[in-house]
């Protein structure tokens, strides 16, 4: 190969390497356009709020640290924290033990699987307003359905939404058959992959359903356990539609969500400002619990 | 190929974000596009409202060919003031809406969204002349100006199932608290023998949200202070006194006697026969006319006061402005169409459309009236209680006042958790750090 061809070879790589470089622009120019509009600025723009008052018309008058002081102080804020977290600590557990036993049973042969998989991914993709309205009229202390069957065998009512006790259990175990379906998908996606051999194995070593489950299955889905409870744990952070049109946040605050808190102040009493700040600390705070649970949940299989 | 097919992906998502922006802004483009003076009008988006403003705006365009009025009835949304606040934030009010809500006003006010009357050379004499005698200082701003037309009224009273009254051997509507508590005794029953109560005395709604208070405390609280509003003209707290905490103790009371239902129940519980009793408005009655079963019997009564009260029963009103935006390019043929929208005739048809009251003095006297009065009696006794209605003070902070009293009430009456007398000192000291710290 002469000089010149190896000139040529080179500017023809050039050429193509710049013809790549065009493409990939103009093919990401778009996302970056969608990502600047609705990502980046809304995101500076808050992080701009927080050191201010806006009312959302009017201009913007600066807060300093205001609104710092007033969260450290702001004993709702704080209570909306709690109330989140115990939320998370209900639903999680719950939704991830949930969706493995339904993904086991689903993965097994049982009659009309098909139908069940349908059934239980159902109420992911119905409006969440709407399922949430059904399940205040069952929560119905006086008229509402559970209570009618537990008067039948002699017990109730409960007040599921009405006491402070029982709104953030019975909102908890809402949210887990609202969102269980999606859960079950991803666990029997890691259900199938897990290798036969392992349990035919162990059937030759005589173990029992249970045993396998525990030393087999649990350990080689792992890696999608830590996924759903990373999901389940951002989700529970967003809690908003149940307290929303099931309680309004109420009784006493219990059931008052950071996000619903948020909203509050931003879209009730107008205080932009204040709703950024809060959002800035409730994104910290999802941040740290998401850190320590994969801390603590991920390993290696 | 692969650099076609990045322009044709880069050509079709700016054509997609072209026809997005040209349909976000086409509304704003309406009101200035072709000959004439064409303006955006928003009435509520309640059915009964709209086929009052598709007549009057036929009627003014008919009348007024070179300004053409377009009707839009008011988004949907949480509510009016969420979806006329970002509306105003986003650059797309329209010109006039007939849905402001008076808790907004002062904050629409000082950020400069809506037009003083006081701009107008007769604006202050117009509402001077139309309402009644001292009702219109209810809705000055804080800057002394005036950023609304008050236009219309529905004085809260309490709509009785008479069946179950009847039933329970009540023949008088309770006036004053003892004689409510009396009432609720009776009817608060098992009727029907199973083992479980199945009537309660009244619906008083448990969501903790601040609205729900303007249709039990505030009502309760305006009658049981011959009309106070919960602030003093100079915007400090008016409600640190013993009528709150009167008013708290009667409705500690009933929820602890389980005379109000701890239930949240959606849907009618008063038409289906579970309540005795529904504090509501004016509005209610084309609702109970239509979907009330067979039989039914009802009544309105006032808004109970304390045993010992005398004089004349305030209670709240429940109003709502008409505004008229800043960003309106012709703001004077809007209060033209303004003025047009509060006159004798079109008040007329709020009442007969409607069955909302404009908040308009002399209503019994005027001879325009007086067939719609002998037509619907049940009408009168609304209409002889405009005068005696109170609004909202006006303070960009009181939704957060409201929301303060809304926590203790929630926590005093419903809950019954907190001692009344904490539960208001509790709001009072909320709502003191909030009006400090917006400066009142």
């Amino acid at each position: 190969m002469n000089a010149a061809t190896q000139k040529t070879g080179k500017m023809k790589v050039r050429g193509a390497s710049a013809r790549e470089a065009q493409a990939g622009f103009s093919l990401t120019t778009p996302y970056f356009i969608f990502f600047g509009l609705f990502v980046a600025y809304p995101l500076i723009f808050s992080f701009v709020l927080v050191f201010h008052h806006w009312s959302i018309v009017g201009p913007l008058e600066w807060a300093g640290l205001n609104n710092f002081k007033e969260l450290m102080g702001d004993g709702l804020f704080w209570r909306s924290i709690l109330n989140t977290l115990y939320f998370i600590i209900i639903h999680v557990p719950l939704q991830v033990a949930v969706a493995l036993v339904l993904a086991s049973v689903l993965n097994s042969k049982i009659p009309a699987r098909g139908f069940f998989r349908a059934a239980f991914f159902l109420p992911v993709v119905v409006s969440g307003v709407a399922v949430t309205v059904l399940w205040r009229q069952m929560f119905s202390t006086n008229l509402g359905i559970f209570n009618q069957v537990l008067q039948l065998v002699g017990l109730g009512p409960v007040p599921w939404i009405t006491d402070v006790g029982w709104a953030m259990p019975s909102i908890a175990v809402m949210a887990t058959w609202k969102n269980v379906g999606l859960y079950v998908v991803l666990f029997l996606a890691g259900l199938q992959s897990v290798p036969q051999q392992l349990y035919e194995a162990a059937d030759m070593d005589g173990a029992t359903s249970v045993q396998k489950f525990l030393y087999i299955t649990v350990p080689a889905i792992n890696p999608v356990v830590v996924m759903v409870l990373i999901l389940s744990t951002l989700n529970g952070f967003s809690l908003f539609i149940e307290p929303y049109v099931l309680t309004g946040g109420g009784p006493m605050n219990s059931t008052l969500s950071g996000v619903l808190y948020v909203y509050r102040q931003a879209f009730q009493f107008f205080r932009m400002g204040y709703a950024a700040t809060i959002g800035f600390a409730l994104a910290a705070v999802v941040m740290t619990v998401i850190l320590l649970q994969r801390r603590f949940a991920e390993r290696e299989v | 190929m692969r650099q076609k097919v990045a322009y044709w992906a880069v050509m079709l998502t700016a054509l997609l974000f072209a026809a997005m922006l040209s349909l976000s802004c086409s509304g704003a483009k309406r009101s200035t596009r072709g000959e004439g003076v064409r303006l955006t009008y928003w009435p509520s988006s309640n059915p009964h409202e709209i086929d009052l403003a598709r007549r009057l705006v036929a009627e003014w365009n008919e009348a007024h060919p070179d300004t053409t009025v377009v009707l839009q009835p008011l988004p949907e949304g949480r509510s009016g003031e969420e979806v006329l606040i970002i509306s105003a934030a986003g650059g797309t009010a329209p010109d006039i809406c007939s849905n402001v809500s008076p808790v907004i006003t002062p904050l629409l006010a000082k950020a400069g969204v809506l037009v003083p009357l006081d701009d107008f050379p007769d604006g202050r004499q117009v509402m001077d002349e139309r309402m009644p005698d001292g009702m219109l200082d209810n809705f000055i701003a804080p800057d002394g100006k005036l950023y609304q037309v008050p236009w219309k009224g529905n004085p809260i009273m309490v709509e009785y199932n008479m069946g179950i009254l009847k039933r329970a051997g009540v023949t008088d509507l309770p006036q004053t608290w003892s004689e409510w508590d009396e009432v609720a005794e009776k009817v608060c029953q098992d009727w029907n023998g199973d083992g479980r109560q199945d009537v309660w005395m009244a619906d008083i709604n448990i969501i903790a949200e601040w609205r729900q208070r303007l249709f039990d405390f505030y009502p309760l609280y305006i009658a049981a202070t011959s009309g106070s509003t919960l602030l003093t003209p100079d915007h400090q707290i008016a409600f640190d006194n013993q009528a709150t905490l009167e008013v708290f103790n009667f409705f500690a009371r009933g929820f602890r006697e389980k005379w109000y239902a701890r239930s949240v129940y959606v849907g009618d519980v008063f038409l289906k026969g579970y309540m005795a009793a529904h504090i509501t408005g004016p509005w209610n009655i084309a609702h109970t006319e239509r979907f009330k079963p067979k039989g039914f019997e009802y009544a309105f009564g006032p808004i109970p006061v304390p045993d010992d009260y005398e004089g004349p029963v305030y209670t709240f009103g429940d109003p709502k402005s008409i505004g008229i935006f800043a960003t309106s390019e012709h703001p004077d043929a809007a209060w033209a169409f303004v003025r047009f929208l509060i006159s004798r005739e079109a008040d007329l048809g709020l009442l007969e459309t409607c069955t909302q009251f404009p908040l308009r003095k002399g209503l019994l006297e005027d001879s325009l009236f007086t067939d719609y009065f002998e037509q619907n009696p049940v009408m009168v006794q609304f209409a002889e209680l405009v005068p005696q209605t109170r609004g909202f003070d006006q303070n960009p902070a009181l939704q957060e006042v409201f929301d303060a009293i809304n926590a203790q009430f929630d926590a005093a009456c419903i809950q019954g958790a907190r001692d009344p007398k904490l539960a208001i000192e509790k709001a009072v000291k909320r709502s003191k750090n909030i009006l400090d710290a917006r400066g009142f």
